[in-house]
């Protein structure tokens, strides 16, 4: 195929990628300002499009690790062909794709890297690959970030929680966090622009010259940042709206639909139908769901074996087990064996049942808001 | 070969920028209100959004907060420099964040 031809390819397929990876992240900035209430989702979404457009346009430093580090291209190292990053970018955006349906956060570069390393071992051989740069500035990042991060959270929010704390009763002034909350994401917006869709002026950077368009080495030119930028920013934009409709119906399944209503323990309809997620801790420290929990009789009559079928009583009357098939009998036994072998109630044990997942906004068991 | 040394600096500036920024907006958010304006975000002017506090709550949030206002333990003159020392921690911290955003642009500081 004509080499001219199949870098307007190449290059149209990297401005589709790119468009999904803004598509695919704009969650990432915008769902917790959205979620808490500190930003109207329309707003929080065209603020997160303009950041990563502005983004974009900053700084070129990592096109160009991109474009000149990973693979050996150039004098002297091997020839990458356009026919190469094209089979790397259709793997990365199929990836994008289905990560993005099956709601997996999952980093859109490293699809982006993987994608055109594998291209490279193939088309090329092993020894195309640096393996020593690809370790130390893709790899060891990815299993490094989220650690630190994560450490650098918990002593961030532990401050943030020890300066505000006052005396319950006392206002605390915490409703304020949400107005550095528009910062942070717009930060995280910003970082996004100049972050990702620099990972897709380096990839057009790379065919241009693979394709001796552009000298080795040089850093991408302005058509490439502008039109990566507007990608990305699209990108953004369109993945925004997705989210914006599903705030509109509302952040969780509110209508009951009738095959689902279900009953409390009284046998009265349920005031709301609870969000189907929350599950709750009995006071054996199993997971159960929350509508299962059931009224246990009084705790002496339960040690007496009274409340429960006992596998004695069921023995001792034949005529009760006449119908019951095996399965049925085992079932009895298995439960009689669960009563008379469970441990006496300790001392300070909780009985209350506790939601383990973080409860839902409007249910009527909210956690203690304040610490 | 592998830069250990980076990822410790990169580990360390993080740890550090983000504690100093954190700080300082809790210690601004704390003097705001003990200078008896505390930030309470009124659920109606986030209509687009799911409603974090429930009209009840909002209501006893207004409640809590005259009563903070009235309620104080310091002098005018104590508040206001208590005022004077939230907002000098909101501004730094702003400081902060746009000295981070000069610090990611090379072409301001090259």
């Amino acid at each position: 195929m004509d080499l001219t031809l199949i870098v307007a390819l190449v290059i149209a397929l990297s401005l589709v990628f790119d468009f999904t990876n803004g598509f695919h992240d704009t969650a990432n900035a915008m769902a917790t300002p959205i979620a808490t209430g500190a930003m109207r989702p329309k707003v929080a979404v065209g603020l997160a499009a303009v950041l990563n457009l502005v983004g974009a346009f900053l700084s070129t430093e990592v096109a160009k690790t991109v474009s000149g580090g990973i693979i050996r291209e150039g004098n002297g190292g091997v020839q990458i062909t356009p026919q190469i990053i094209f089979a790397g970018l259709i793997g990365a955006i199929v990836w994008n794709l289905i990560t993005w349906l099956r709601g997996l956060p999952s980093s859109s570069s490293h699809a982006l890297f993987g994608g055109l390393i594998g291209a490279a071992i193939i088309g090329i051989g092993v020894q195309s690959v640096d393996f020593g740069v690809v370790f130390a500035k893709v790899i060891l990042p990815a299993l490094i970030a989220p650690v630190t991060v994560g450490v650098v959270a918990l002593i961030a929010t532990r401050l943030a929680y020890f300066i505000t704390r006052r005396d319950a009763g006392k206002a605390d002034g915490r409703g304020g966090f949400r107005y550095a909350q528009i910062f942070s994401s717009s930060l995280v917006a910003l970082a996004h622009g100049t972050n990702d869709a620099q990972k897709t002026m380096g990839v057009i950077t790379l065919t241009l010259i693979a394709g001796g368009f552009q000298a080795v080495g040089s850093g991408p030119q302005w058509w490439v940042i502008c039109t990566c930028a507007l990608a990305i920013a699209i990108g953004t934009y369109t993945g925004g709206w997705r989210i914006i409709l599903t705030m509109g119906r509302g952040p969780h399944r509110r209508q009951a639909r009738p095959g689902l209503r279900r009953r409390d323990q009284h046998g009265r309809d349920h005031p709301r139908v609870q969000p189907p997620r929350l599950r709750a801790l009995d006071n054996s420290g199993r997971l159960r769901l929350r509508h299962r929990v059931r009224p246990r009789p009084p705790r002496g009559d339960r040690a007496l074996g009274h409340g429960r079928p006992d596998r004695t009583r069921l023995a001792a009357d034949p005529a009760r087990l006449r119908g019951h098939g095996r399965v049925r009998r085992r079932l009895h036994a298995a439960r009689a064996d669960r009563t008379r072998h469970r441990p006496g109630p300790r001392l300070g044990h909780r009985r209350s049942v506790v939601p383990a997942v973080a409860a839902h906004p409007h249910h009527p068991r909210q956690p203690a808001r304040h610490r | 070969m592998i830069d250990w040394g980076a990822f410790f600096v990169v580990a360390g500036a993080s740890l550090l920028a983000s504690t100093v920024v954190v700080s300082l907006y809790s210690l601004g958010l704390r003097l705001l209100t003990s200078a008896g304006r505390a930030l309470v975000v009124d659920p109606a002017s986030f209509t687009g959004a799911i409603t974090v506090l429930t009209p009840k709550r909002a209501a006893k949030e207004a409640k809590r907060r005259r009563k903070s206002a009235t309620a104080n333990p310091l002098t005018a003159f104590q508040k206001r420099l208590a005022l004077v020392g939230a907002y000098a921690c909101f501004s730094v911290s702003v400081a902060a964040v746009l000295y981070g955003v000069y610090l990611i642009v090379p072409a301001l500081h090259r």
